[in-house]
């Protein structure tokens, strides 16, 4: 059975046709979002993490019609003015990319991280990717990154 | 599409149009909490949902030494709570931080934990420890402890869980949990949960509950029944960790065989006797 359903997508309110029992990543990757990646489908591997309302969350696990209504954001939103979110400027210059097929999905739990807590210690951040796999580089340089943002905004807060 | 049987969906405002769309539905219609789990089950049975998301049920507040906790609250939410947190040393947030992913816990819901029946489940065994009642609302609200959920009785076609209270605990009382898993986040080869209350250097109340074995958490009363009355010694705990390697019934599968398991009870009890206990120590010095 098809319904409408109104996402707001990275800021951009949208109606969409989504069929009854789909996922919001099936919907996402429908809606052109391609950095929502379909990995295990079954809420291990984090790389189809997006924020939900603001928290990250596995699209793969969330109906579509359940998040009727809700904000989403996805990679494809963090860019401004052509400069990449310093979380993603982050990830190129620690070289935490190889494949980068699980780098959106690290990316979405890194700013909910840093959302909550501005100034993470290592192992906190090493918690926060608990849900995030990489088959590639391993996860030193993600977190390397993740760290890095949070010391790059204090030092924007303090000057 | 994980769910390609359904057909109707709903997301009430309010409890008594939430109990009628499912006295309508009938059979297939099933109660949605986050519905990590039930998307996941791919159920060819499920044709319709209510959700509950859109009740006010996600809130956590610390009521005269009880936690209630909205049936809707995040795990997320319970884990960061300063009302968890206060609570017997901060023992639900020792739990929830072993349960799954942040990406999970951001959704998955306390209520929706409980109503499940997973017999991998953290949240069951610690909060059936800590003697946690429940809220129910079916056209009328109900209330009793969850073990009630637990039983082979439990008839809840209808039914809604709105409210978990962890209750008030006396003084010199402490709980601990205990999971053993094959890597950070998969779910538990065996849990366990206890609480101790001591007085004058003696135990006078012990609850004791191991889950995973791999079926649905249980009390276990031949170690309740050890502590009690002991003062709590290396032996006397011992002694509690041998009473449920032989009483606890485990099983085989893919995690595990009943041998493994059964030395993994004797483990686990020992472990969270022992935690408890230091939080006992630690209270008292």
């Amino acid at each position: 059975m098809k319904l409408m359903i109104m996402l707001t997508i990275n800021g951009t309110q949208r109606s969409i046709e989504t069929e009854l029992g789909e996922t919001l990543l099936e919907v996402l990757r429908r809606e052109g979002m391609k950095s929502v990646k379909l990995g295990c489908d079954t809420g291990d591997c984090g790389a189809c993490a997006v924020l939900l309302d603001g928290s990250a969350v596995n699209a793969c696990m969330v109906l579509a019609v359940a998040a009727d209504g809700k904000d989403v954001d996805t990679v494809e939103g963090l860019e401004r003015d052509g400069h990449l979110h310093p979380m993603q400027q982050a990830m190129v210059d620690a070289g935490a990319v190889q494949c980068g097929f699980c780098t959106p999905g690290m990316l979405m739990s890194g700013i909910d991280l840093l959302s909550r807590n501005p100034d993470p210690t290592e192992d906190e951040v090493k918690e926060a990717l608990g849900g995030n796999l990489c088959r590639c580089t391993g996860y030193v340089k993600q977190v390397d990154a993740i760290l890095a943002t949070a010391r790059l905004r204090a030092g924007e807060t303090d000057a | 599409m994980q769910l390609t049987h359904l057909r109707s969906y709903a997301r009430p405002t309010d409890l008594d149009s939430a109990v009628e769309l499912l006295r309508e539905g009938g059979r297939g219609t099933r109660i949605m909490a986050a519905g990590t789990d039930l998307v996941l089950s791919g159920s060819d049975e499920v044709t319709g949902l209510v959700d509950l998301g859109g009740l006010d049920l996600a809130y956590v507040e610390e009521r005269d030494g009880a936690v209630a906790i909205g049936a809707m609250t995040t795990l997320t939410e319970l884990l960061e709570s300063p009302a968890a947190a206060a609570y017997l040393d901060g023992v639900v947030p020792e739990m929830l931080r072993r349960v799954g992913t942040p990406l999970l816990r951001n959704v998955a819901t306390a209520g929706g934990n409980l109503v499940r029946r997973q017999p991998w489940s953290d949240v069951i065994p610690l909060f059936r420890t800590l003697g946690a009642s429940m809220r129910l609302f079916d056209g009328d609200v109900r209330s009793g402890p969850i073990d009630d959920l637990y039983t082979e009785a439990a008839h809840l076609t209808g039914t809604i869980l709105t409210e978990i209270v962890l209750p008030p605990q006396p003084a010199r009382t402490a709980a601990a949990f205990w999971k053993f898993t094959r890597s950070a986040v998969d779910i538990a080869t065996l849990n366990c949960a206890a609480l101790i209350q001591v007085d004058e250097g003696r135990c006078t109340r012990a609850r004791v509950f191991v889950g995973a074995t791999p079926r649905l958490a249980a009390a276990v009363p031949s170690a309740e029944a050890a502590l009690v009355g002991t003062d709590l010694s290396t032996a006397a705990i011992a002694t509690a960790a041998r009473a449920a390697a032989d009483e606890v019934a485990t099983g085989d599968d893919l995690r595990a065989t009943s041998a493994y398991r059964t030395r993994l009870v004797s483990v686990g009890v020992t472990r969270c006797l022992e935690t408890a206990q230091r939080r006992l120590e630690g209270v008292t010095s």
